[in-house]
């Protein structure tokens, strides 16, 4: 018996295979992954329409701004639990079935986008507005001013909100995998917890641990690079 | 010389509509600024200058008035057309605006970038910033430059797209007065050699002395006085235009001191303390030595001071005047027949 069987009784047996330890890692990171770029693209576009249509925005819209403003309020303030439960017809017309990782990215988009949204709303506010002022008196459409002047000079801002976010995606997962979407959440749950196996848990733990700390450590990097 | 208006702001309005109140920050303004003028609008803060030059380039949408640049109505332009006239519009600000994101060459190159070719654009960048003396710092960040460095870069990139006219916004108010002074004489060049036009809008009366030749004065969105740079010196009429002048000369300061003196506190009549200011022709004749020679007048000088303004000498001096009452009353005539201004400082009054 080797040293690893014996601080991991349990993880050993389950490590490759169907439902394994390595599937569990390749669920959470196709989760994680899928649900950044869906709910990124969207929560940018979302973010940008905020901070265009805010009153003090170039497109300045009283109506559009509360309505979004409302929707993604509402939308941030129902717990991910309960979000999973509600979205669980949505995601089977869509989807074909409940359970699975595919079958949780559309909570987990649908969850993450407002979230991010808000973020990247935050993130542009931070570009100073004279700055946005003086593209404006250079002739710049609005066009021009979100790609040229908000998305560069908010890109280290919108690089950390990023991180944040992907790291909260990570968390996010782990309690999708609870009630069925796969992943190191549900390793840890059904499997560590349920069947009182300490050691699989600490394994779960240790490779979400290691996922978030890799996601950090290249968005520090990258944030790095852009700040002058 | 044959001057063109090249702005006219015609019976400008701007309100600000708040929950409860609205504010008049611009009140029915006209101004007419010529090709070529450097026109200073000073005032303090809150006087609607800021608003009123917004205006030019429409950043800021007048409730009521027609604005003409460049022989366009800028209010019937729709947005396509009103972003190719800016263009032609350079601005400049307080805080300078710049992208931290970018170099200096890149902020200069920012407003080319797009409709011009590469090749172009550096000619043009490396052009700009020898003119503005920063060629050595081209791929340096904002960040790395000084408060006078930024605002160079500030109007090369106002420059890129080659306008016509320069609106400065506060442009020098953040900066030292030697980098002010540094400043205001790229202005000042760039007005001469470019043909630019400039517009100056400012709350320190020194930087319109400086280099403009013509001035408004704002005051709760109104324009109080205007006019060319001599006359407003030289025969201000509003109060707060002639606070502006005196605290530019630092009249207030040596009013106060002239007032501590001996001379001054044991003045007997009909002796007495004026201030006369003139202008320009007036200032050649050995003013004093005829007081003297013709009026048995003495003139005792207690403060002066002579500006060349806009290449015209511009003096005012503090002096006690003794002589008998009729030799005095010939003197205030002789001084007026001459285009002296007398200002009476009595005892108590506050100049």
């Amino acid at each position: 018996m080797s040293v690893i069987e014996k601080i991991f009784p349990n993880v050993v047996p389950i490590w490759s295979g169907d439902n394994g330890v390595v599937q569990a890692i390749e669920q959470t990171l196709y989760m994680t992954l899928w649900t950044a770029l869906a709910a990124g693209i969207l929560g940018l576009l979302l973010g940008i329409l905020l901070i265009l249509t805010d009153e003090d925005g170039l497109l300045a819209n009283r109506p559009f701004y509360f309505i979004l403003d409302k929707v993604v309020n509402v939308l941030r303030a129902i717990p991910f639990i309960v979000l999973l439960a509600v979205m669980n017809p949505v995601t089977r017309a869509i989807v074909g079935t409940g359970i699975g990782p595919t079958a949780a990215l559309v909570p987990l988009i649908v969850g993450t986008a407002p979230f991010f949204a808000r973020q990247v709303q935050n993130a542009l506010l931070t570009v100073d507005p004279g700055v946005i002022e003086a593209a404006e008196a250079m002739g710049l459409s609005p066009l021009g001013i979100i790609f040229r002047v908000y998305l560069r000079e908010g890109l280290s801002e919108l690089v950390r909100v990023g991180v944040l976010t992907i790291i909260s995606v990570v968390g996010l997962t782990a309690m999708a995998g609870a009630v069925g979407g796969g992943g190191l959440g549900n390793l840890a749950i059904a499997i560590g917890y349920q069947r009182y196996q300490n050691d699989v848990i600490w394994v779960a733990l240790i490779f979400i641990l290691v996922i978030v700390f890799l996601v950090q450590f290249v968005g520090d990097i990258i944030a790095r690079k852009l700040h002058h | 010389m044959a001057n063109d208006a090249i702005i006219t702001l015609d019976q400008i309005d701007v309100e600000f509509k708040e929950k409860t109140r609205s504010v008049h920050a611009v009140d029915h303004v006209d101004l007419t600024v010529e090709r070529g003028d450097i026109y200073g609008i000073v005032g303090y803060s809150g006087a609607g200058k800021s608003t009123l030059v917004r205006v030019i380039n429409l950043l800021q949408r007048p409730t009521a008035g027609t604005v003409t640049v460049l022989g366009q109505d800028m209010l019937a332009l729709d947005a396509r057309q009103l972003r190719a006239k800016r263009k032609r519009i350079g601005m400049i600000f307080q805080h300078f605006n710049l992208m931290n994101s970018r170099t200096i060459a890149e902020n200069v190159a920012f407003p080319l970038k797009g409709h011009t070719p590469a090749a172009k654009i550096k000619a043009k960048v490396d052009e700009l910033l020898e003119l503005v003396g920063l060629a050595d710092r081209a791929s340096a960040y904002p960040a790395e430059l000084s408060g006078g460095q930024k605002q160079r870069v500030g109007i090369a990139r106002a420059l890129a797209s080659d306008p016509e006219i320069l609106i400065s916004d506060e442009a020098t108010s953040a900066l030292d007065p030697k980098t002010t002074s540094a400043i205001l004489d790229l202005l000042k060049s760039l007005n001469e050699r470019l043909g630019l036009t400039i517009v100056l809008i400012t709350h320190e009366m020194e930087a319109v002395k400086q280099i403009c030749n013509k001035v408004a004065v704002m005051d709760e969105g109104r324009i109080i006085e205007r006019g060319s740079l001599l006359n407003i010196f030289a025969k201000p009429e509003q109060q707060l235009t002639k606070d502006f002048i005196d605290t530019t000369l630092q009249l207030d300061a040596a009013l106060a001191a002239v007032r501590k003196q001996p001379a001054v506190q044991a003045l007997k009549a009909p002796d007495q303390l004026v201030r006369l200011t003139y202008v320009g022709a007036s200032t050649d004749q050995p003013l004093v030595a005829t007081l003297y020679k013709e009026f048995s007048v003495t003139a005792n000088i207690l403060f002066g001071d002579i500006q060349i303004l806009q290449g015209t000498p511009f003096g005012n001096l503090i002096v006690v005047l003794s002589g008998t009452q009729a030799d005095l009353d010939r003197t205030f005539a002789y001084l007026k027949a001459n285009d002296v201004t007398v200002q009476a400082l009595n005892e108590q009054e506050e100049a």
